[in-house]
């Protein structure tokens, strides 16, 4: 005869049975669209998220060692930009300020409207003196009158006109790479105000791509590259790619500027300004030392990127230590 | 490990509950080979699945796992620690079970990414999910929910399940960075209450619906 105990036993069992019969049933129903996913899947898709990071990884750090190799074989003038622009000033947010050729076929009406805009200190009345040419005819005239009403919108921390008005100069066609760099710009400094830092990385990367000679992108992707390496969580290929763009930025913002006490004031920003145990910064404070000239601090700043233990992931880590290392060893 | 240890560990759970549901084999719910079946059913997804093995890769090579940190599902652990301080009592037997349900909640959810990656993708090209999609993943994440369940009790026969939805809850949240589809769900926001306080209510409709107490052992009498 069952006891009581085995009777509710019993009656559990019951429950579970019917509600795995009810969960096989559902899961069954599962099963179409699993085999219709595998049957519409690539070939390859036994790798899934591991072997794109894998690849990413071995990308960056083929990019790392060859950034290294050039930098012992040419010094840090392998980081300067190649100034193919004669008319390149350092000076100038905008394509216009920066490369003086490009505004000279302008004509006469568009050129002083853009200068009484420029004269006046309502920022109202620079829209609305600018605003008629967003739609000139001449593709430059277009892309700068959107391109300094998004600016006035920056200026005025409205971002989300500033972002749309910075997309309708992107939309503008067939420009040379330096303006579309002012249009990236503005979308970058959008993006890092409201501190949405990825997007900010990304559209500053492409501003800096368009334009190596855009001293002001380099000088913000810098600072983003910077707290970007401040977070945790984030992967070998990351960390790997942003401190060397931060090194490539070192390198060329001081000759972009030509001042080459550019060098002693990076250094200092990311030698006072990273506190916390982070290598990449320390290295970055090491090299601006270094290359400026100042070689007791320069070791200091690499001896601390070599016992760093900050928030970089382990192998990022550790290669950042290794040039550390190689960089102080010869100072010794 | 290529998607087809989705479809493998998929059916391992389609056959196991099957099992579990026959007549028969209710009448003796002891059974050891089922017990087996069972947790081979939980290990296939741990050991298989595509997103579980991505993390475990990333954990190997020293990589930042793409997990949210578990601050983000405080809630849910809040959740797990309620019922010890409310009772008054945490032994080892609770621990275990407590650990079991993770195991089987943590398969629920490599199962649900999995499943996930593989069907939607070629549903929304462009990546952003319409209203029928992100109905469509709520669907499929409360299937693998009620599948994990089900496993959970065949685990656990005495029944007790208060922490399966709060593991189950808690894998999801800190899964999103990784789980690209997830964020049409938006499952992290709210520090994870709204989606926590769904598989809590999802698990009392299914006790009331099974005829037992919600999330309570049945009473233990002795023998007549």
């Amino acid at each position: 005869m069952r006891s009581i105990g085995d009777l509710v036993e019993v009656g559990g069992a019951d429950r579970r049975r019917r509600l795995s019969g009810l969960a096989a049933l559902a899961l069954a129903a599962l099963v179409p669209w699993v085999l219709w996913g595998l049957l519409s899947a690539p070939v390859n898709n036994d790798c899934d998220g591991a072997c794109a990071a894998d690849g990413d990884r071995e990308a960056a750090l083929a990019a790392w060692q060859h950034f290294w190799s050039d930098l012992a074989e040419r010094g840090e003038t392998a980081l300067h930009p190649a100034a193919a622009d004669p008319s390149l000033r350092a000076a100038g947010d905008t394509a216009f300020m920066r490369y003086r050729n490009l505004w000279g076929s302008i004509d006469r009406d568009a050129r002083e409207a853009f200068q009484n805009a420029a004269l006046s200190s309502d920022p109202d009345a620079k829209v609305r003196l600018l605003h008629p040419w967003t739609m000139a005819a001449d593709k430059h005239v277009r892309f700068r009158a959107r391109l300094e009403i998004a600016r006035i919108h920056l200026r005025r921390r409205d971002l989300a006109a500033a972002e749309a008005m910075a997309r309708e100069a992107l939309a503008v066609a067939d420009l040379v790479p330096a303006i579309v760099a002012d249009a990236y710009f503005v979308l970058g400094a959008v993006a890092f105000e409201a501190r949405d830092l990825d997007r900010a990385e990304e559209a500053l990367a492409r501003a800096v791509a368009a334009d190596p000679g855009f001293w002001d992108a380099r000088q913000m992707h810098l600072a983003v590259l910077a707290e970007q390496l401040g977070q945790p969580r984030q992967g070998t290929a990351p960390c790997l790619n942003r401190t060397r763009e931060m090194i490539e930025h070192l390198g060329a913002l001081p000759a972009l500027a030509e001042d080459r006490t550019q060098y002693r004031d990076l250094a200092d920003r990311f030698a006072l300004a990273s506190p916390v145990d982070n290598p990449a910064l320390a290295l970055l404070a090491g090299l601006g030392y270094l290359w400026s000239g100042d070689l007791g601090r320069a070791r200091d700043a690499l001896t601390r990127a070599e016992g760093a233990r900050g928030p970089l992931p382990g192998p990022c880590a550790d290669q950042i230590r290794d040039q550390a290392r190689a960089y102080r060893a010869t100072l010794e | 490990m290529t998607a087809l240890g989705t479809l493998f560990a998929l059916s391992l759970w389609i056959l196991v509950l099957g099992w579990a549901a026959r007549p028969s084999v209710a009448g003796h719910p002891s059974t050891p080979i089922l017990s087996a079946f069972t947790w081979c059913a939980v290990a296939a997804p741990l050991a298989a699945s595509p997103f579980w093995l991505a993390r475990l890769n990333e954990w190997q090579t020293a990589e930042a796992v793409t997990l949210a940190g578990p601050e983000t599902a405080y809630l849910c652990l809040w959740a797990l620690v309620l019922r010890p301080l409310l009772v008054q009592r945490f032994d080892g037997a609770q621990l275990v079970a407590s650990v079991s349900q993770a195991l089987v909640a943590a398969a629920a959810v490599g199962l649900a990414v999995d499943i996930g990656d593989l069907v939607f993708p070629y549903w929304s090209p462009s990546g952003s999910p319409g209203w029928v999609e992100m109905a469509a993943f709520a669907l499929l994440i409360g299937i693998l929910f009620v599948g994990g369940l089900a496993l959970a009790q065949q685990i656990d026969a005495t029944g007790g399940s208060w922490d399966y939805p709060a593991w189950f809850a808690g894998f999801l949240v800190i899964s999103h960075p990784a789980a690209s589809w997830s964020s049409a769900l938006a499952l992290n926001q709210g520090d994870g209450l709204w989606v926590l306080s769904a598989f809590y209510a999802l698990a009392a409709a299914i006790h009331v619906w099974q005829g037992s107490a919600p999330f309570g052992h049945p009473p233990r009498q002795g023998s007549a």
